[in-house]
């Protein structure tokens, strides 16, 4: 079995295509690290061999040039054509192949620089745009490294890969402490550091306190171990998150809930110092213990308190992943939704709107759209707040989440000069 | 708008597929099948369809570690405020090395043959191995390349005795030494159960045995560090090892700013004040650090104290002792200078011995135990001035003069004066503070009154002038959107900017203008002392005193000669023209029309709204009235009336002119900020800058000059008006008296310097008029006298 190579696998009875990315040995067996095909990569996982069905059509590596082209292929053709559309496909590989060949051998050397300079681009706006997201990724990083991790009381599954130390990886176990987030692989190194460790909250400045979350602010720059362990700790959980350049470019907000310890990590939200895109979130997780509470939307509304504050408008930076995008996407809605229907409005525009909720014009466009609130009426775009949407709003309204409230936010947008601004050292 | 609100949406309803929306997910993870069954079913739900909900798996993160409360065991006291906190990850959690399970091995054998004083403990073994780690990491960055170069125990042993300034454990000691603290702990350092050893006395004792293991464990990793770390950049590589995915936190390259002499020197010169500023700080702190130590040693004092007279209460009550329980309360405390200290001291013990000796007296038998309770007491007597408690009374004690002198009246010696002794707060007098807001305040009052007065003489001086600097024009337009049916009168509109723009004007009648004038804050700094115009005629309105213009204005005015003749000949119809005129609000008595004339040149029109009936009776009256001396005067000129020498014409051709000239002369040489071309706007600054110079009294003085002058050329015409006056009354006896009255008023208006002269004037003329019997023109004189009286 290579690596790159597609087989149906048996997952809870039913069969469905994976990518075989690794192998390795445990227990005398050799089991294989496999990526389901059209799904999330957190659900990647190590199976036997017997899982395999070897009855099922296989499809051997392609290669990497034509990846893009193939996979668009690959989503329409479904079960009952592979076994001609493989022949077909292989035939025409072969066929492709040559010609790449040909066009390999004559401009070889072209075509190599032409892919690092695109890397390199990629690096160069990775620098000069201080944006924490990479979309190539090696191998390597493409395969999980750790198993479980504890976090405070918590066991916790990781999804992504982290480069903590390879050293690490080695018993795929990991001990967080829950706050100064650094990693032990020996519990008893864990132990000791515990007596020692005094730190209760995250190493920051609290910027909001209600009786059920508190918001700290932490400087990269000033907090590089804190920011890192946490960087480190949050790729576990975001598949796009790069820890290519360092921390200091950002901000850290970090929620944490209170108990007789001390605060506890939940959630955290990081800000370029100064975007160019007018980002107001780089990366935002809740840690997967939290999550499916209301924390995301919480997290989020308080990057839009900021950008309040701030008298910007903002939006998350891209790529989202599945789950940003539907968080986001429900808060919007709920912004939304709730301006409309509580407040009356009858005659309000789009700016207008972005003003009030500091979202981009772009973003309510496309909730509206999503929605379907945007009705074209009597020769003009109008929003039309739909019995289904106040439905759900009612719906949502019996639910009493938990809401941040702007007055308890007791923070001044930090200045920081030129010279602070330079992130080398 | 709600749904519910529009009924006819569907009907109408001509939806347009907008363009595909973004998600802002990247491409291939947009196809993943969780999440495109997730955005199907909220769209479905918004479009009114049923749905379960659905959501997209996670893996598990619900299972909770038992073992975490072995670890996470102390409580942690929250502060009332929000928390500020600046301390690094490193700072709070002690020595850098954290043993793992090998060490932990290599210790407990390594402990097994030994007791008590002679076992390393794990903080000792921790601290050893850090320093080992830290010289090494140190001494031998590169020591990877070749471990077999890795330092002996000696060169290591005495490489860490080397103070390290950056150790916090080093500045823990310093700080310890310089306060005095035996055993330095800063709230970011956990509670150690039994201190660690010195560094020196660890390295002596246990030293080369945990060498040995840490080397062995050093050579294990191949020279790396026993744990392993984060894997930077590696920056002796040339290339970036950028396929590395356990490569992290890489910085960031920039441009350095170009090396300068002045950057360089600048950058010295920072720094520098940076230090002095740490300094300066540090000495602060140590100096908190101090204060409070000794805060707490006092307090222990106090804790002393309070416990002792406990103790002795206590016996007083068990021995039945029944004195006076002054020493056990706190006296007044009081600053004393060492010498009044002394006094007081000895005083006291004076005081205490006789006390003794009367005690012991009265209770002679149970004499040994007052000598326990005595020697108890002593304890509290402050035992000199150098003793600590007498130190720390003097410190806190505030006191006042006055009871250190009625306490010291029992030694002679008179209390020397200190200039410098505080008052008790009782006996402050009650001066009232001046605060820096109020010495600006009344600074800005004076400022305030300065201009004020400038403003009320510069009114004085300019009593019967028309200030148009202070009259801006404010035009006021009723603005409402019109209906298309309006725009036909477009032309109409009084203003031509706004004539071809989309907005319509009332009926300028029909404008309240006095909305404008009482609201306007300019024109009200003193309400009757306003000065208003009538746009059209160039008529002073409403201030009754100021009823004409000056001629300085004066359209008709231009040429001296006419003046003459028009005092003269006002008839009636012109008074009631006038009458009619003097309206409250300088209201807008013409049209403008905009008309394109030839070779494409616009030009503005303007056309009177008022009446034109008066006006023309008043001018066929002169014309009369031209006829007449004509007639009358056959002696000295009986040439024919030229068409353009009749006075009719020439207030008719005025008037015409009217309709294309401004109001005033375009360019007016008097003001030298004219002369420089300077644009209205920032002339009106300039000009109120200029108020308060010299400049403007220097204008003034010319100004008055040229005043003077015209005075004189009135009174020359007065003079010459009262002769022709003497004639015409020969010639027709009755009707003119009242031009007279306009006349005479004028000139009084003309020349404020001279209205001593003005008002014997007017004085005269009311005679004159009182003489005839004309009831009009007496209630005008009256009028006239009024105003004479005032501008005396």
């Amino acid at each position: 079995m290579i690596s790159g190579c597609q087989v149906y696998v048996n997952k809870n009875g039913k069969y469905q295509l994976a990518e075989v990315l690794g192998n390795q040995v445990q227990k005398d067996e050799t089991v294989y690290y496999v990526h389901y095909v059209l799904y999330n990569k957190r659900l990647d996982e190590l199976i036997s061999l017997d899982k395999i069905d070897f009855h099922r059509p296989m499809y051997p590596p392609k290669p990497a040039e034509r990846k893009e082209k193939r996979h668009k292929k690959k989503s329409k053709k479904r079960n009952n054509d592979v076994k001609k559309n493989t022949r077909s496909t292989t035939a025409d590989k072969s066929l492709k192949e040559d010609e790449v060949d040909l066009d390999n051998l004559n401009v070889q050397g072209i075509i190599k620089d032409g892919e690092k300079m695109s890397r390199t681009d990629e690096l160069e706006k990775l620098r000069t745009s201080g944006s924490m997201m990479q979309s190539d990724v090696h191998a390597l990083a493409r395969m999980r490294n750790f198993n479980k991790v504890y976090i405070g009381n918590h066991e916790v599954e990781p999804w992504y890969f982290s480069p903590y130390p390879v050293e690490y990886t080695e018993d795929g176990v990991l001990y967080i402490d829950d706050f100064s987030l650094k990693y032990f692989s020996s519990k008893k190194q864990f132990e000791r550091f515990r007596m020692k460790c005094t730190l209760r909250h995250p190493p920051g400045n609290e910027v909001y306190r209600d009786s059920y979350v508190s918001f700290f602010e932490i400087d990269g720059k000033k907090q590089r171990t804190w920011c890192r362990n946490l960087c480190l700790l949050s790729k576990l959980f975001l598949d796009h998150k790069t820890l290519y350049y360092d921390v200091d470019p950002f901000l850290f907000y970090c929620m944490t809930r209170r108990d007789e310890y001390g605060y506890h990590l939940v959630g955290y939200f990081s800000k370029e110092k100064e975007s160019t895109d007018s980002y107001n979130v780089a990366c935002i997780l809740t840690l997967p213990q939290y999550q499916r509470h209301g924390f995301g939307k919480l997290l989020i509304q308080f990057s839009y308190e900021l950008s309040k504050k701030e008298g910007k408008v903002g939006s998350p930076e891209k790529p989202l992943s599945d789950l940003g995008l539907l968080s986001y996407r429900a808060y919007w809605t709920e912004t939304l939704v709730t301006l409309l229907i509580e407040n009356k409005l009858t005659d309000v525009s789009i700016d207008e709107i972005s003003q009030m909720t500091s979202m981009t014009t772009t973003d309510i466009l496309h909730t509206l759209q999503t929605l379907n609130m945007l009705k074209y009426y009597k020769g003009q775009h109008i929003i039309c707040v739909s019995d289904q949407v106040s439905s759900a709003y009612d719906k949502l309204h019996k639910k009493k989440k938990h809401k941040l409230d702007s007055t308890k936010l007791i923070w001044k947008p930090p200045v920081f000069t030129a010279a602070q601004l330079r992130f080398g050292w | 708008m709600k749904q519910k609100d529009i009924p006819d949406l569907d009907t109408e309803e001509q939806q347009r597929e907008l363009q595909h929306i973004e998600t802002g997910v990247e491409k291939g993870e947009e196809e993943e099948k969780d999440l495109q069954a997730v955005m199907l079913a909220t769209n479905a739900k918004f479009r009114g369809a049923k749905v379960q909900d659905v959501s997209i798996p996670t893996p598990d993160a619900s299972k909770t570690w038992i073992d975490a409360s072995k670890y996470y065991g102390s409580k942690y006291h929250y502060p009332e405020d929000y928390l500020k906190f600046s301390s690094t990850v490193e700072d709070t959690s002690g020595c850098q090395y954290n043993m793992d399970e090998v060490d932990n091995e290599f210790l407990d054998t390594y402990n097994s043959d030994k007791i008590d004083r002679d076992r390393c403990t794990e903080d000792e073994f921790e601290i050893l191995m850090y320093n080992f780690e830290r010289v090494v990491d140190k001494k031998q960055p590169y020591l990877s390349m070749d471990p077999s170069q890795i330092l002996g125990f000696a060169e290591i042993k005495q490489m860490a005795l080397v103070q390290d300034e950056e150790d916090p454990t080093f500045m823990h000691r310093q700080l310890g030494n310089q306060l005095g603290i035996p055993n330095f702990r800063t709230l970011l350092d956990s509670e150690l159960p039994v201190a660690p050893r010195p560094l020196r006395q660890l390295l002596d004792k246990f030293g080369s045995d945990i060498y040995d293991h840490w080397k062995k464990r050093r050579l294990n990793r191949k020279g790396e560090s026993v744990f392993a770390q984060l894997k930077f950049e590696d920056p002796s590589q040339q290339q970036r090892d950028d396929n590395d995915p356990y490569v992290c936190f890489r910085r960031r390259e920039y441009r350095h700013a170009r090396k300068t002499r002045r950057a360089d020197v600048q950058g010295v010169e920072k720094l520098r004040l940076l230090d002095r500023d740490f300094r300066t700080a540090r000495q602060l702190l140590l100096m908190v650090a101090q204060r409070e130590l000794k805060k707490q040693a006092e307090m222990r004092a106090e804790w002393g104290v309070f416990k002792q007279r406990c103790a002795i209460k206590d016996l007083k009550r068990e021995l039945g002792i029944k004195t006076e329980d002054k020493d056990l309360i706190d006296q007044k405390k009081r600053r004393l200078n060492a010498f009044r200290v002394q006094r007081a001291k000895e005083a006291a013990a004076a005081a205490e011995k006789e006390r003794l000796r009367s005690k012991q007296k009265s209770d002679g038998k149970k004499g040994h135990h007052s000598k326990r309770s005595f020697a108890q007491r002593r304890l509290n007597v402050p035992e000199g001035p150098n003793s600590l408690t007498a130190q720390l009374r003097r410190q806190q004690q505030k006191q006042l003069l006055a009871q250190g002198a009625g306490l010291v009246q029992e030694s002679a010696s008179p209390p020397p004066v200190q200039p410098y002794v505080k008052l008790p707060s009782a006996k402050i007098p009650d001066l009232e503070m001046t605060t820096v807001n109020t010495v600006l305040k009344d600074k800005l009052d004076g400022i305030k009154k300065a201009v004020s007065d400038r403003i009320i003489k510069r009114k004085l001086q300019d009593e019967g002038w028309v200030n148009f600097t202070d009259d801006p024009y404010n035009p006021f337009f009723d603005i409402s959107p019109n209906g298309e049916e309006l725009l036909r009168e477009r032309s109409h509109l009084p203003f031509s900017s706004i004539a071809s723009s989309l907005y319509t004007i009332e009926d300028s009648r029909q404008i309240d203008f006095s909305y404008v004038f009482s609201n306007s804050k300019h024109y009200s700094n003193n309400d009757n002392e306003v000065i208003k115009v009538n746009a059209a005629t160039g008529q002073v309105v409403r201030n009754d005193r100021h009823n004409f213009m000056p001629a300085f204005y004066d359209l008709a005015g231009e040429d001296g000669d006419d003046l003459e003749e028009y005092g003269l000949n006002k008839g009636s119809a012109e008074e009631s023209f006038y009458e009619k005129n003097r309206l409250n609000v300088s209201e807008v008595l013409f049209k403008l029309r905009k008309r394109r004339g030839r070779s494409g040149c616009l030009w503005i029109d303007r056309k009177r709204i008022t009446d034109e009936d008066e006006y023309q009776a008043y001018l066929e009256e002169m014309d009369m009235e031209e006829n007449i001396t004509d007639s009358v005067d056959t002696g000295e000129k009986r040439k024919r009336v030229n068409a353009y020498d009749a006075r009719g014409g020439a207030k008719r051709r005025l008037r015409s002119r009217f309709m294309f000239d401004s109001d005033l002369p375009p360019f007016n040489p008097i003001d030298p900020s004219r002369l420089n071309q300077i644009d209205p706007q920032t002339q009106e600054i300039r000009f109120g800058a200029m108020l308060l110079s010299k400049a403007y009294d220097g204008m003034h003085q010319i100004r008055q000059k040229q005043m003077e002058t015209y005075q004189q050329r009135i009174l020359y015409q007065q003079k010459l008006l009262q002769q022709r006056r003497h004639q015409h009354q020969q010639l027709q006896q009755q009707p003119k008296a009242v031009e007279l009255a306009n006349s005479s008023s004028l000139s009084s208006r003309a020349g404020s310097r001279n209205y001593s002269q003005g008002s014997e004037n007017a004085q005269n003329v009311s005679n004159h008029v009182n003489g005839s019997n004309n009831s009009f023109a007496a209630s005008k004189s009256t009028t006239v006298n009024q105003i004479a009286k005032e501008i005396v």
